[in-house]
């Protein structure tokens, strides 16, 4: 994408980097030559925390989705309970027609598929979906534990940061095609 | 509360006198004939698939010369607060708000067999197999029943489509039914007369009569099902 | 890990290579080879499997679902239930199975949110026996119908006559309940695969590479997509927890809420749940010990230590099974009605004795009296043996408890027996081979370890000194934000 006219042209790049102990030294090496944390992105083959890294928080909104097809399970649960007994109702055993505690199962068993089925959607759509037009960056060293840091800067920092990167540890720095989301 | 046909609600209820029970069987072939009952063959039924939709119960007492056997005919109790209506995943036995008896949907079953299991007083019956009427038998089914394939669970109606036939035949006449009007197959059939059919809500019928005596007693009444059927106690048993 | 830690002399570095081959998570590995180790089990497609596949699927295919065609076409009168005796083998077998696929709720879940670190290598074997033993029992359902063709009345979908299921029957229970918990468990066997199949996808070439790449849905292990999986494998792990329960309390309530005598009673929720976690427990010591067997490499994953822990729990559960049958016993035998006396009579007198007794040696007295000994506890094949037995002994309870009380009633004249006929063995049988069938064919697709998440253990285990002794350490990295 180009914001200006001249020379501010910003490539992607990765580094890739053997041992986590040495990624938080070469994500500050990396700030310190003016790439921002927002066009860093660090995939790895096992989960960091956010605080082992040096990188800011990552919020995430699954548990939002949770809650809200938890919420729609539950109606659908009052649904096939009290809603079907309202649209054609049937006497048996004895019961009253909105006889609560048989619907209590139904309703708890349908909050939980919706609470879960939900979660799973969350992870989907949050991350997982492709994007439309254009690829997503990925370094394969990732599903064998290697830390790959992409990093997006214009062509005149990318020397320094490579530099700064080798010298924290980098494997390799090279650049590639593709965007972060 | 009116009921389904615009007749008025019902409440149909038998007494069984058991001291005039003699175990004669007379009753549980009427119903056999009467409802399209299949015939199973001797091996079946004596690993217990017999399908009879009632049954005497047979239970003896004493020994040598004190030897006594008593019989209980029991079918079906149609309980006000039926154990095997709630159970029943695809609501194929409901309850009859008209007439007051415990309705069994053939089209509807699916064959799970939970009320059979449920029902305390093993009332009801399984079709194991689909059975058949080899000629001339078949000549005998009542057209006024359904006959019932593989997979499906029955029991005692209280002979609902003869209900229906007197209920019609008097709606027909603009009178109520008699009280009498409706005799089951098994009713109909029994030598002592033992078993009386009639409406509860008649004040006036045999039953209301008969109910009130001290020998009444229904089966297993503890439980709560609150059946239909009377039982009076014999004469030299006790219950 | 560059954090390394350096023995200081010769005994020390003795202990700790002691302890390196005792525990997977102290004996580091790089990624790379466990990778390796884990793609090379999933790529052995030899002749014996190749074997093994195609006469568990011929099996299944005339045992289960030939026997259960005929069975369709004849009638249920093929079968060996009768009145009163309505329901048999098949819902024993579906009530065994669905205790089965709790085993692998419990150790990727339970354990999971008690941080059992041990769990780490087999919570997708766990979780695969959940999904393939939910497979197996949902079949049941079906074929102990009358009619099963007309199985899909139980399904809530509008239609013509504008009925409705009976949402007061606790058969729809099980159907939603049952529903619920395959799919969430089969998205909970799925979200921490997503990973190791992103692995697969990167190692794989041909066919193999387009498969791993669509499932593994474009996994790359950005910090957000890594934070979203993790804050929903949570949700999942504490929410799992409670639908696992309530499936087998509902399971129990096919028989609980019933007015049958020995069936009505309020121990029968929890009782169950215990039942199926013995019967879980045991089956995951049988799968680990197969697939440490017939699987490449499984060794370095699967070891004693797994036995060990796993036969400990073992042991409590078996004694917590105890606690609850012998709570039920007491009270019916002490102050039951006259009937309920007579079942208990049937029970460990009667014709039914063989399969009572059975149960309790199964289940109480040969684990009781063998687990408590740690050699035996980390013999694999022991743990196998035991885990075979425990389970016989649960299908003996399962056996006893539907048709033995069915045996017997309020009224004597309506006492019966149950005898199983072939065609329930044979699909009961056939059960057991569908399960073997889709497990093996999941052997060799699915990366059975989650190596992921071993590293993931292995990162959080070093050592240190306390004074002169030389300990594992765990740190807690998960705490972390």
């Amino acid at each position: 994408m180009e914001r200006y006219q001249g020379r501010y042209e910003p490539q992607m790049f990765v580094a890739v980097f053997d041992d986590v102990e040495q990624v938080p030294a070469a994500l500050d090496a990396l700030r310190q030559v003016g790439v921002d944390d927002e066009f860093i992105q660090v995939q790895s083959g096992v989960p960091y925390a956010s605080s082992i890294l040096g990188r800011p928080r990552v919020l995430t909104a699954v548990p939002k989705y949770a809650l809200a097809g938890a919420f729609l399970g539950f109606l659908s649960g009052l649904f096939f309970t009290h809603g079907t007994a309202a649209l054609y109702p049937l006497y048996v055993g004895g019961f009253p027609l909105y006889s609560v505690p048989p619907s209590l199962v139904l309703l708890f068993e349908l909050t939980m598929l919706g609470l879960l089925v939900s979660s799973f959607i969350g992870v989907l759509v949050e991350s997982l979906l492709p994007p439309v037009v254009g690829k997503r960056v990925y370094h394969p060293a990732v599903s064998d534990s290697a830390i790959a840091v992409f990093f997006q800067t214009s062509r005149t920092l990318a020397e320094e940061a490579r530099k700064a990167l080798q010298a924290a540890g980098a494997q390799e720095v090279t650049e590639v095609e593709g965007s972060f989301v | 509360m009116a009921g389904g046909n615009g007749h008025e609600h019902t409440k149909w209820v038998m007494v069984i006198d058991l001291d005039r029970c003699n175990g004669c069987g007379a009753c549980v072939t009427a119903c056999a004939m009467e409802n399209n009952v299949a015939f199973v063959g001797e091996e079946e039924n004596a690993y217990g698939r017999g399908m009879h939709w009632l049954r005497l119960q047979r239970y003896w007492e004493g020994e040598g010369d004190d030897l006594r056997v008593r019989y209980i005919p029991t079918m079906c109790q149609q309980c006000s607060n039926a154990p095997c209506e709630p159970v029943c995943p695809v609501y194929a036995t409901l309850h009859s708000e008209a007439e007051e008896i415990n309705l069994q949907v053939y089209n509807r079953c699916i064959g799970t067999r939970y009320c059979a299991n449920n029902c305390p007083y093993i009332a009801r019956t399984f079709n194991w197999f689909d059975y058949e009427w080899p000629e001339p038998l078949n000549f005998q089914l009542n057209p006024d029943v359904t006959v019932r394939r593989r997979g499906i669970m029955e029991k005692c109606t209280f002979c609902i489509q003869r209900i229906r036939r007197a209920e019609e035949d008097a709606k027909a006449e603009g009178r109520e039914v008699y009280d009498g009007e409706v005799q089951p197959a098994c009713a109909q059939a029994c030598p002592t007369e033992a078993i009386v059919f009639g409406n509860w809500q008649d004040p006036n019928s045999r039953v209301r009569q008969l109910a009130a005596s001290e020998r009444a007693f229904k089966l297993e009444e503890a439980l709560g099902t609150e059946p239909k059927v009377i039982y009076l106690a014999g004469g030299r048993h006790e219950f | 890990m560059s954090s390394e830690f350096h023995p200081r002399n010769e005994e020390e570095a003795r202990r700790i290579e002691e302890m390196k081959r005792e525990h997977l998570l102290l004996d580091h590995k790089s990624r790379a080879e466990m990778n390796d180790m884990v793609m090379e089990a999933v790529e052995d497609t030899s002749r014996d499997w190749k074997i093994a596949v195609t006469v568990l699927g011929l099996l299944t295919a005339v045992t289960l679902f030939g026997a259960w065609g005929y069975m369709m076409l004849k009638g249920l009168g093929l079968a060996g239930i009768r009145r009163p005796i309505f329901w048999g083998l098949f819902i024993v077998a579906f009530v065994f199975w669905i205790g089965i696929s709790h085993a692998g709720t419990f150790v990727s879940a339970i354990l999971r949110v008690f941080k059992a670190e041990f769990r780490r290598p087999f919570t997708r074997a766990a979780e695969l026996m959940t999904t393939f033993g939910l497979a197996a029992a949902g079949l049941y359902p079906l074929i102990h119908l009358g009619r099963t063709w007309r199985f899909y009345w139980m399904m809530p979908y509008p239609n013509q006559r504008w009925l409705w299921p009976n949402w007061r029957s606790p058969l729809l229970w099980d159907f939603f309940a049952i529903n619920t918990y395959l799919i969430g468990s089969t998205l909970y066997l799925y979200m921490p695969l997503i990973p190791d199949l992103a692995m697969a996808r990167d190692r794989s070439t041909g066919w193999r590479k387009k498969v791993y790449g669509i499932l593994a849905l474009g996994w790359r292990g950005t910090e957000q997509e890594w934070k979203n999986l993790q804050k929903a494998i949570q949700i999942f792990a504490w929410a799992i927890i409670p639908v696992m329960f309530s499936v087998h309390t509902i399971v129990s309530w096919d028989f609980a809420v019933a007015m049958k005598l020995g069936w009505h009673s309020t121990i029968f929720g929890p009782y169950f749940i215990i039942g199926a976690l013995l019967s879980g427990i045991a089956a995951v010591n049988v799968v680990l010990f197969t697939v440490r067997a017939t699987t490449k490499n499984m060794r370095y994953f699967i070891r004693p230590e797994h036995f060990d822990a796993l036969g400990k729990l073992l042991l409590i559960i078996s004694l917590s099974w105890a606690y609850f049958f012998f709570n039920e016993f007491i009270l019916e035998w002490y102050g039951g009605e006259h009937t309920v006396k007579e079942i208990l009579k049937f029970y460990m007198f009667g014709d039914i004795a063989p399969v009572w007794w059975t149960m309790v040696t199964c289940n109480v007295f040969i684990p009781g009296l063998l687990l408590w000994n740690r050699k035996f506890r980390r013999t694999p094949w022991l743990m196998f043996l035991m885990g075979i037995v425990v389970n016989i002994g649960m299908f003996a309870e399962r056996y006893v408890i539907v048709t033995g009380a069915l045996s017997r009633n309020r009224f004597p004249f309506d006492w019966g027996w149950y005898e199983p006929q072939l065609v329930e063995i044979s699909i009961v049988f056939g059960t057991f081979m569908l399960f073997l069938f889709l497990y093996t064919l999941a052997a060799r697709f699915l990366p059975l370890i989650p190596v992921w998440e071993v590293e993931e253990g292995q990162h959080s285990h070093t050592w240190r000194r306390v004074g002169k002794a030389i300990l594992p350490a765990v740190s807690d990295l998960e705490s972390l934000d």
